[in-house]
């Protein structure tokens, strides 16, 4: 019932309100479940060392990534006793465009270093993967619904 | 923007903060106005338009965050090993950086329409009141900050 007042902070029941528009890209960390189940999906030394190379390039752009976000960010916000008046909000045009744009990057980084990823195991690895990732969520939403 | 509620920016810790994610508020705007209303000198009938533009943005914030939810979806079954796969994944990510610069734009425009409402003196007032916490705030937060980093903030 306390979520008919405060929603957003409640993290159980947060699950029924929409989420924030934010990058899918996992925050500098691939394949991290992969690595976690080796053994279960037979992954062999040499796989291992070239998915940690690739979550190593993976986080170093991301960061790049969202250090020239955060850039923008802090250009985007008025400051002071400053109007939001119609030039404000047209100066900051390009500044939206230049956000969008950084974060289209953000979440390609995800989507093309997954492919990287792919090319890296074999198809029955990739689905092994798949099916504990599945068990896993299945368990986290039983456990959801429950509470 | 503070005064319209800017989680991404409202904190003194900000400038750590480097999560990829609109400036647009989840929903709730002016909240941190509305409650100061007597100190900012707001009348009955700012508040009313206030509340009245506060819930037109959150019922679009609603419509473009399930929209950008059932992209992320879709995405997550795309089966990237296949060309058909990966050219849907390619559709959604352009569609979800559409999403997301239409949710930024709502998020400022929004902010316009409040601040037309106000004058020059409530918007100092409200910048004020902000100012103040924030400060309050990085005189409680800098013994924390300087233990993470080592570094002595200024004025503490």
């Amino acid at each position: 019932m306390l979520s008919i007042a405060s929603q957003p902070g409640l993290p159980f029941q947060g699950h029924m309100s929409v989420p924030p528009i934010r990058s899918m890209n996992a925050n500098g960390a691939l394949w991290v479940r992969a690595l976690a189940c080796a053994s279960q999906i037979g992954l062999d030394a040499e796989q291992a060392r070239r998915l940690i190379a690739l979550n190593r390039a993976f986080h170093e752009e991301s960061i790049a990534t969202q250090y020239a976000f955060m850039d923008i960010t802090e250009q985007l916000e008025i400051k002071g006793d400053q109007r939001i008046d119609a030039m404000a909000v047209a100066e900051r045009l390009p500044l939206l465009d230049q956000h969008a744009d950084l974060f289209a990057k953000h979440e390609r980084l995800a989507y093309e270093y997954t492919l990287r990823g792919i090319e890296i195991l074999t198809r029955e690895q990739v689905d092994a993967i798949q099916r504990i990732w599945e068990e896993e969520r299945a368990r986290l939403a039983q456990a959801v619904a429950v509470a | 923007m503070c005064r319209s509620n800017h989680d991404v920016l409202a904190n003194p810790g900000y400038l750590l903060n480097t999560d990829v994610r609109s400036i647009g508020m989840d929903g709730v705007l002016f909240t941190h106005m509305l409650a100061h209303a007597d100190e900012v000198g707001l009348n009955s009938g700012q508040i009313g338009d206030l509340l009245a533009i506060n819930g037109e943005y959150r019922a679009r914030h609603i419509e473009l965050g399930l929209a950008f939810v059932q992209t992320g979806a879709e995405l997550e079954r795309c089966d990237l090993r296949t060309v058909e796969g990966r050219t849907r994944a390619e559709a959604l990510l352009a569609r979800r950086r559409e999403l997301f610069a239409q949710h930024e734009r709502l998020f400022i425009d929004t902010a316009k329409q409040a601040d037309d409402l106000l004058t020059d003196d409530q918007i100092v007032r409200i910048e004020a009141v902000w100012r103040n916490e924030a400060n309050d705030m990085m005189v409680q937060l800098a013994p924390a900050l300087e233990r993470a980093t080592g570094l002595v903030v200024e004025g503490h």
